[in-house]
């Protein structure tokens, strides 16, 4: 019922990253010029093999790392200096990769934690807890417990539920289905179909190929640090294999 | 634990492997027989100074070369492990009373009570070891602190080690202030050379890399087959023999020691900041350090009675409270010390 | 040796503990909130303790009252020594950061030498130092207002840690600092204010110190022994445990103190104090996962 309102609340939601460089110490390059458009209420996929700097691409849209050159927008506005609580302020949500809960709290202080920008708010910052509890009713039960005391699949709920609270504009989402358990993977993209098809802008960084490219509506390429190929979903699908045996090639 | 195989690395390893040569390449920009030359300079020069120099100077240069003996073995563990000794004063004092304590009782002189004294401070420091050493680092440090002011106590409460009143430690009666002055100073100057040659040794050896490895990052060298315990063990028992051996010759060459001088936070702080500003992790930075520390000490201990500020004396602990703020200084800016502005600098330079 | 002697020990260690939580507290919370070895938080006590000293016996002033001033200052000095020190080495190892603090201790210790000399001081507590007759047992008014403030603080800082907001942050940001910031919790204000909220907790400490004991500038290393023992004892950051730990070791340091001489009750608990870090070695290890 919320999701609609994500989807609908602006014209072009959309993410646009344009000839980033960027790099973790004074000599290295991990990304060189990328450019990347996340398009609205569509799910856009990057893949690469491993070092090919998905993750910094991802943490350069979350704030994390300050690219050396080229721009950062959502919606039109240059954000590229903008710090990361900015970001989660303007709707840039980040679902991390592996565990990312707080162990010894539980999980309705983690899904408290979650709407912690809204907590002056008290309405929509009590509405925002409810509504996590609404979409993920298996964590009702479950909200005093401490959070490191869950399985896989249920810390990986609480996790969506923590990054969907705010209700972001754009959902950044890296390797949902790294550490988790094979019978849990399903699960996990059972959720982000969810998330699909209630029309969210989602950027989805994953080294699950198959998976990840069924659900994409368009598909970058990484290599290197550089852009590799991108285009619709119906053109990767028929040449997968081509790309992954080139990738271990590499 | 070389990993020179080199698989087809991804992007990233390039770049990480890239960025270690780089470091290396920093590091070795100083010719190799550049240091052990400097310091074979420093004590050439130091050699005469003991019979030449006026007794003044030799009893400066006599506290840097205590100084260098403790500091030196301070080093092993604290530099190049990672493991910081609040509590130098501890191995130190340990030797102190063990060699005031043979003297007192038995009449021992100086001679015989180094290799006692050395022992005194190794027994303690095995002590300490076992309990700490399993820990991480901080409780190893913290517990050090606190245990100077146990070993105060202590010895406080105990009659037969002079209790708070303290020992007198007498040298040979036959000799004059100018003789004692050139005796102790080739003492120090002896066990300072040994102390270093011990110090390039560990650094060079396998002991120091494992040393090193700890220090970088603990839990991965003891994967890699590191016995990090006993490794740690071993550099503090090494280091406490050498405080303790220094302990000895300094009780005979104060000829006093009484607790609160023997167990101060004041020898544990100058330890500290002669291996910091010298260089942690570096055979050759204790001894540029104790010469720029005791000649800061005696730089200010001349200088500053004679400063007033606004019309008040400056009080005796405006020493210390300088050389904490160095400390400070150093920790938070130079955190490689002297040793390591002349390595960058020549790193730079090349690389340019 | 009678059954009275037992109680008024009992009640002498109750009392005392409750101040030990009160000077463990501040240490507990910055290291296990933000990983820092605070070694000068003795030092802070001390002089928390001199300044204490200096308003309620130098000028006067109302015991009670003065309490609450020095703490503010306390806190004001910890976000002070955050902005310089603390935060420049959050990205330091271990050692570097422990270097810095014993740079901190050796200049307050310094300081407070030049200002107050090595003099053994005793607060002089005006209308609160009255003896409290209970049956067979008496106690000093100072020692009751002192646990009792301690007490309640803790029990506070315990309630405000585990049921508002900013407690589980500052909770959440103990476990997992990456993900607090992901959540757009401002990392580097937070642990600022919990930096110099342990540093003020440190001065409290210090003045419920002087309220019941003498203290001497230079032998403050005890009470970072004694504090660094609740510590281990209660685990981290729980104000809670650090409240039961301190009652705990008051009550055998009282305890002890029947049987041996005055001046060698210490030695009972630096043993004790090796024993738990022997025995709790991997508790505490364990501890990194699960604090508070």
């Amino acid at each position: 019922m919320t999701a609609a309102s994500a989807a609908t609340g602006s014209d072009h939601p959309e993410l646009v990253l344009t000839d980033i460089t960027a790099g973790y110490f004074a000599n290295d390059i991990v990304l060189d010029e990328v450019s990347v458009r996340v398009a609205p209420g569509k799910v856009t996929v990057v893949l690469g093999p491993n070092g090919s700097g998905k993750s910094t691409l991802l943490r350069v849209m979350s704030g994390f790392v300050m690219p050396r050159s080229g721009a950062v927008q959502l919606a039109g506005e240059d954000i590229t200096r903008r710090g990361p609580a900015e970001r989660l302020a303007l709707g840039i949500s980040v679902l991390p990769q592996g565990r990312s809960v707080f162990p010894e709290l539980s999980v309705e202080e983690n899904l408290r934690l979650g709407a912690w920008q809204v907590r002056r708010d008290r309405e929509r910052f009590g509405n925002a807890v409810d509504a996590m509890f609404e979409r993920y009713p298996t964590l009702k039960p479950l909200r005093h417990k401490a959070a490191g005391s869950l399985s896989g699949g249920q810390a990986r709920m609480v996790e969506f539920a923590r990054t969907l609270i705010l209700e972001p504009r754009v959902l950044l989402i890296d390797e949902p289905s790294v550490g988790l358990a094979p019978v849990l993977v399903d699960g996990v993209y059972d959720e982000l179909d969810r998330l699909k098809e209630e029309g969210r802008t989602i950027l989805l960084v994953d080294q699950n190929v198959q998976a990840a490219v069924a659900m994409a509506d368009y598909v970058y390429t990484l290599a290197y640090g550089r852009n590799h190929l991108d285009g619709a979903r119906d053109g990767f699908e028929g040449q997968l294999d081509d790309l992954i045996k080139q990738w271990l090639n590499l | 634990m070389p990993t020179d195989k080199s698989t087809n690395p991804t992007p990233t390893e390039n770049i990480a492997l890239a960025q270690a040569k780089a470091s290396v390449v920093t590091t070795r920009s100083i010719p190799r027989w550049v240091f052990p030359v400097a310091a074979a300079v420093i004590f050439l020069v130091l050699a005469p100074m003991g019979a030449a120099a006026s007794l003044g100077i030799v009893t400066t240069l006599t506290a840097i070369l205590f100084y260098v003996i403790v500091a030196q073995g301070w080093n092993l563990l604290g530099g190049y492990g990672g493991y910081l000794n609040f509590g130098a004063a501890i191995f130190v004092g340990s030797g102190a009373y063990m060699a005031a304590w043979l003297n007192d009782s038995f009449d021992w002189p100086v001679w015989a009570t180094l290799i006692p004294g050395g022992i005194a401070a190794v027994v303690v420091s095995i002590v300490i070891g076992y309990a700490t050493l399993r820990l991480r680092s901080h409780y190893f440090a913290i517990f050090t602190l606190v245990l100077t002011f146990l070993a105060l106590t202590v010895v406080k409460n105990t009659p037969a080690l002079g209790g708070a009143i303290g020992l007198f430690v007498r040298v040979d009666r036959g000799l004059d202030s100018r003789q004692i002055g050139m005796l102790f100073f080739y003492l120090m100057f002896g066990l300072a050379i040994l102390a270093t040659v011990v110090a390039y040794l560990v650094e060079n050896s396998n002991f120091g890399y494992a040393l090193r490895a700890i220090s970088e990052d603990e839990p991965a060298a003891q994967v890699l087959g590191v016995k990090t315990v006993s490794v740690k063990l071993r550099a503090l028992v090494l280091g406490a023999a050498l405080g303790g051996i220094a302990g000895s010759a300094w009780a005979f060459w104060t000829g006093y020691i009484e607790p609160t001088g023997a167990f101060s936070v004041k020898i544990a702080l100058d330890i500290v900041l002669v291996c910091v500003i010298g260089g942690l992790g570096s055979w050759l930075g204790p001894l540029i350090g104790s010469f720029i520390v005791v000649g800061l000490e005696q730089i200010l201990r001349v200088t500053l009675p004679g400063l007033d500020l606004f019309g008040f004396e400056l009080p005796a602990e405006t020493n210390r409270l300088i050389l904490g703020v160095i400390l400070i200084v150093f920790a938070l800016f130079i955190r490689r010390g002297v040793i390591g502005l002349l390595k960058k600098r020549r790193g730079r330079a090349i690389a340019v | 040796m009678n059954i009275d002697t037992i109680v008024q020990a009992f009640a002498n260690g109750l009392l005392l503990g409750g101040v030990y939580g009160g000077l463990a507290i501040g240490l507990s919370l910055i290291l296990g909130v933000l990983r820092i070895v605070n070694i000068a938080h003795s030092v802070i006590i001390i002089f928390a303790g001199l300044l204490y000293w200096q308003l309620v016996t130098g000028f006067g002033l109302d015991p009670l009252a003065m309490i609450l001033p020095v703490v503010a200052l306390a806190y004001l000095f910890g976000l002070v020594v955050h902005r310089g020190m603390a935060q420049q080495l959050a990205r330091e190892d271990n050692s570097t950061v422990m270097l810095a603090f014993f740079g901190l201790l050796v200049v307050l210790e310094s300081i407070a030498v030049m200002i107050w000399t090595t003099d053994t001081r005793t607060v002089a507590l005006g209308y609160l130092a009255n003896v409290i007759e209970l049956g067979p047992i008496s106690v000093p008014l100072t020692r009751v207002v002192a646990a009792l403030i301690t007490v309640g603080v803790l029990v506070g800082l315990h309630f405000f840690l585990t049921r508002t907001l900013t407690g589980s942050a500052i909770r959440g940001l103990s476990q997992n600092p990456d993900v607090a910031s992901m959540v757009g919790i401002d990392v580097t204000r937070l642990s600022r204010r919990v930096f110099a909220a342990g540093i003020a907790f440190a001065a409290f400490g210090g003045v419920v110190l002087a309220m019941t004991q003498s203290f001497n500038p230079q032998e403050h290393y005890r009470w970072l022994a004694w504090a660094f023992l609740v510590v281990i004892l209660g685990g981290l950051g729980s104000a809670l445990r650090t409240l039961i730990a301190g009652l705990i070791v008051g009550v055998i340091e009282t305890m002890v103190g029947i049987f041996i001489p005055f001046q060698y009750t210490y030695l009972v608990l630096y043993g004790i104090l090796a024993v738990a870090l022997l025995v709790r070695s991997e508790g505490l290890s364990g501890a990194k996962q699960r604090i508070i």
